[in-house]
């Protein structure tokens, strides 16, 4: 960039990667020869030009090894809204900003009074630990792309207690190289978290956050819903409802449902139900109650007991024959569908009323006692290489009877939750660091940058041949990030791919 | 921390069947019946044809081995059926030469038991000897429920422990008596069919196979057994053509006649039957007998107990406990798992089942221990991963990762019993690629 140049404004325009049509092999001929050669032409005029830019417009920044940063000279320009820090008066950037901020042709970066140029910044400024290349291509990508890139600091990620507390105001998160860890809560308010945390009871994975839950019930896990609920819901509401997926929770985690207080009187015996507390008034074994029922016709109804009517009422017997003429006693014309499913049914189907023993229940209780009766001299025999062993099956015969009862019998294992654990696994030093806290480009009109606000998502910057964090790697970064996500960034050659690893919990399917 | 956001399942736009219930066991207890498998060459094999469609249509267990997944093998040729779909009989029609094919196999097969060619073709003439329909129709009285299922869309599978053939030996003995027998007798017992099924085991290389121990005696009780159950033959229609069809007709052009060929239907036995049976993963197997208690899985005629299966599967498959962790995970959650092979996973995770949904979930199961990490049986870089999650997302599924946490006092001996499962954790990941650019479509991504 020289001095007095003539003032042509070049936007910075990155060559057209692809010009027409893909060519997907070589076919020898000319013409793709002829069409790959201006390519690459175009490519090499692009890149060979030079880059112009008013020397008046640069800001002039030094480098600085020994504290590894950049001091302005000038007064910094529009960058210094989301980027740059102050320090003992000073303007400074942190060395991926300058270089970004140098190929943008924004600053102008002095080192012992030369000007470096960019293959020398890319050199010296990102020779440290803290910033490699990888790092760097992750931030210019993010950067270009609008997003605000801060460099992450632990101690700023608040605590789901802190939070509650709305202490965020509080924190002042200046410090991207406050090396000093702040803790905006004050001893006392911590000592109450623990506290808490200890008279919580060790209820199911799912609420743990890091060891203290601060009595926040929100994370209670919800009931169950049957997963045609939880459609009908996502149909609703365009996917937001988070109760969808923090749920599911297996009923085998001892919750039985205790039945209502109105009906846990005794065994449910129907007199005293039906009245409460005190004797019943009436005998049913000796109130005749008669059955007009077409298959059974009871036509001849004797009087009725005059210490059941009330007593201006006389009673008689009736002979019911001709009102059961005048009863409808069609019988019921079947739609032909409704015919076919008859016919259908009754080669497996077969009345309950057939049956012998069935008949003589007089109530539900009965009927009730007589099935459990019978499923214990059930004809299937239990083999006794499944039940007489030391490991039987899961599900009782008796106890199948409904699919849900199934699954509930069969449902032993745990859930677990990615948090559960995850503060006991703070100690260790050797778990992969967060790189980056990353804010919105729209939220750029209103970013302070001493009190930047929770950012969008947190980045950890990974090569592509290295191995997928275990889950024990996972659990100490999302607990180190608090509640915001982790996105994992890799960087090969130049292109940037983003992943991320969230937690799920696979909710149940319950539509039987 | 953000959770994943559970997408709903795809529906398949056409479903052709009805949901009939998520396991072989009825609510209610009214329903029970102790299916039968057999392990046969370190896989899980179900023969009988009522075990095979209940355990595939309460669930979806299992896979066919002659069929894509569900057993509909059938010698029938559809374009024939369609063809010929007046005639109103149950029985399947293939072309004639497809039915020469099987009797050429059968004749291979009797040949190689020992017959001399002559006996050969004698037994063969006579057992595919055309069949009057009048006497079918008698036949199809008393076995109208055989045929019925032999034909049409069902399985058709034969209880005879096939394994008895790898003994050559046995089968001999077996067929000494046989022809004798069979010829002489109305009933016809399909010795041909009978060795048929041993020749097609023989075919079936990788079912059957010879390193299976063969004991003689209960074998051949067994097969006594098996042989008194399966004794009707399979009935074909062959489309044949008439005779005299093709005689030259005055006046008619030389190149015409050679299309007016009058075909018509004869109905014959097939004298080289293949069975089709249900073939069960471990994990499927394992499940039915430990947690629903309703399969009884056999060696020979022992009874294998629970147990004794989960050594047996955990030494035929060394990761074998991790994936039936997983698999009884999914199951108690009341989602279908399968074979994840096609996608390079584990499992393919099903709502109700494969003919409702596409598979939503296509999972990876790992064992780790109290501090979370573990030998891997599968470590993945990053760019393994992206490989995976974009062969995944194309197939319109998400990557779930499903760790299986045990705790690190559990001894090698606890790990010994299914009863390890009670104090195994289950922790799920999804896979999500994140588009960092600015006209990504989804901003709930994240």
């Amino acid at each position: 960039m020289e001095a007095g140049c003539s003032r042509r404004l070049r936007r910075n325009r990155a060559p057209r990667r692809s010009c027409g049509q893909k060519e997907f092999a070589p076919d020898g001929s000319a013409e793709q020869d002829e069409r790959l050669r201006l390519c690459l032409e175009e490519q090499w005029r692009q890149l060979a030009e030079e880059r112009v830019e008013r020397p008046e417009n640069l800001v002039k920044a030094v480098w600085k090894p020994e504290q590894g940063i950049v001091e302005l000279e000038s007064p910094a320009g529009k960058f210094w809204h989301t980027m740059g820090f102050s320090e003992r008066g000073k303007q400074c950037l942190l060395p991926e900003e300058a270089l970004y901020l140098l190929e943008c042709g924004s600053l102008q970066l002095f080192y012992k009074d030369v000007p470096m140029s960019v293959q020398e910044a890319y050199e010296i400024l990102l020779s440290q630990e803290a910033m490699s290349l990888l790092h760097y291509q992750v931030f210019s990508h993010l950067k270009q792309l609008g997003y605000i890139v801060l460099r992450f600091n632990p101690s700023t990620v608040l605590s789901s207690c802190e939070r509650q507390l709305n202490l965020e105001s509080r924190c002042k998160s200046s410090g991207k190289h406050h090396h000093k860890r702040r803790r905006s809560s004050s001893p006392g308010s911590r000592e109450k978290k623990h506290k808490v945390s200890e008279d919580l009871p060790k209820a199911e994975g799912t609420c743990e956050k890091g060891g203290h839950d601060c009595g926040e019930l929100s994370c209670v896990p919800l009931d169950e819903k049957p997963l045609s609920e939880q459609l009908k819901e996502l149909d609703t509401g365009n996917g937001e409802e988070q109760s969808v997926t923090s749920n599911s929770v297996p009923l085998d985690t001892g919750r039985k449902n205790v039945p209502g207080p109105s009906w846990s009187l005794g065994t449910g015996d129907q007199k005293a139900s039906s009245t409460g507390t005190h004797a019943p008034r009436w005998d049913f074994t000796t109130i005749f109650l008669p059955n007009v029922a077409p298959d059974q016709p009871c036509i001849h109804l004797p009087s009725p007991d005059n210490k059941l009517l009330p007593e201006n009422v006389p009673g008689r017997e009736v002979d019911a024959a001709s009102w059961c003429r005048r009863v409808n006693q069609k019988q019921e014309k079947l739609l032909q569908k409704e015919r076919e499913q008859q016919e259908k049914e009754s080669k497996y189907k077969s009345s309950i009323n057939f049956d012998r023993e069935v008949r003589c229940c007089i109530n539900w209780q009965e009927y009730k006692a007589l099935l459990r009766w019978r499923s214990q001299q059930r004809v299937w025999r239990q083999p006794p290489h499944l039940w007489g062993q030391a490991v039987t099956p899961l599900l009782q015969p008796e106890e199948a009877t409904s699919f849900a009862a199934v699954r509930q019998q069969i449902s032993v294992l745990q859930p677990s939750h990615i948090l559960d654990g995850a503060s006991r696994l703070q100690e260790d030093l050797e778990s992969i660091k967060i790189d980056f806290n990353v804010y919105q480009a729209d939220a750029v009109a209103k970013f302070k940058k001493t009190n930047p606000g929770k950012p969008y998502v947190r980045m950890c910057v990974q090569s592509f041949d290295e191995q997928v964090p275990s889950l024990r790697a996972l659990k100490q970064v999302t607990y180190q990030s608090g509640d915001v996500p982790v996105v994992f960034a890799l960087a090969d050659h130049g292109e940037i791919a983003f992943y991320s690893l969230k937690e799920f919990k696979l909710p149940v399917d319950a539509n039987y | 921390m953000a959770e994943a956001a559970f997408r709903p399942p795809r529906r398949k736009r056409r479903v052709f069947e009805c949901y009939q219930a998520p396991f072989p066991v009825g609510a209610g207890g009214g329903d029970f019946r102790m299916c039968r498998a057999d392990m046969v060459n370190n896989s899980v094999v179900v023969r009988s044809p009522e075990d095979v469609e209940r355990l595939y249509n309460k669930g979806y267990f299992g896979k066919g081995i002659l069929s894509r997944s569900r057993p509909v093998y059938s010698i029938s040729d559809p374009s024939l059926v369609s063809k010929w779909q007046g005639t109103n009989l149950n029985m399947p029609i293939i072309t004639s030469k497809k039915y020469q094919q099987r009797v050429q196999w059968a004749k291979s097969a009797l040949q190689e038991q020992g017959f001399d060619s002559c006996s050969v073709t004698k037994i063969l003439e006579n057992y595919t000897r055309p069949l009057e329909f009048p006497f079918l129709e008698k036949e199809n009285t008393e076995l109208s429920r055989q045929s019925s299922i032999d034909t049409g869309n069902m399985v058709t599978s034969s209880p005879e422990p096939q394994k008895e053939v790898c003994q050559k030996a046995s089968a001999e003995g077996d067929l000494a008596t046989d022809p004798v027998v069979a010829l002489g007798t109305e009933e016809q017992q399909p010795a041909v069919v009978k060795e048929a099924a041993q020749a097609s085991c023989q075919k079936h290389g990788s079912h059957v196979h010879c390193g299976c121990k063969a004991k003689g005696g209960p074998e051949q009780e067994s097969c006594n057994v098996a042989k008194s159950r399966e004794r009707a033959p399979e009935y074909v229609l062959v489309q044949e053509e008439e005779e005299g069809s093709l005689c030259l007709e005055e006046g008619s052009a030389h190149e015409q006649e050679k299309f007016v060929k009058k075909e018509k239907l004869v109905c014959r036995r097939n004298p080289f039957r293949i069975f089709e049976y249900l073939q069960l993963s471990l994990e499927e197997a394992f499940f039915l007998v430990y947690a629903l208690g309703c399969l009884t899985v056999y060696y020979g005629e022992e009874p294998l107990t629970i147990l004794k299966l989960w050594e047996i599967f955990s030494e035929v498959k060394p990761s074998f406990k991790t994936t039936y962790m997983a698999y009884h995970y999914f199951r108690s959650k009341g989602w279908v798992p399968k074979v994840g092979l096609k996608y390079g996973t584990d499992l393919l995770l099903y709502r109700k089942g494969p003919p409702f949904y596409h598979a939503s979930y296509s999972v990876i199961a790992e064992l780790v221990d109290d501090n979370f990490e573990g030998s891997l049986r599968r470590p993945l870089s990053w760019m393994s991963l992206s490989g995976l999650n974009r062969t995944t997302v194309n197939a319109s599924k998400e990557l779930m990762l499903c760790y299986l946490i045990k705790p690190s006092d559990m001894t090698e001996e606890e790990m010994a019993t299914p009863e390890c499962l009670k104090r195994i954790k289950v922790q799920e990941l999804i896979v999500t690629r994140w588009v960092s650019s600015r006209e990504r479509s989804e901003q709930d991504d994240l």
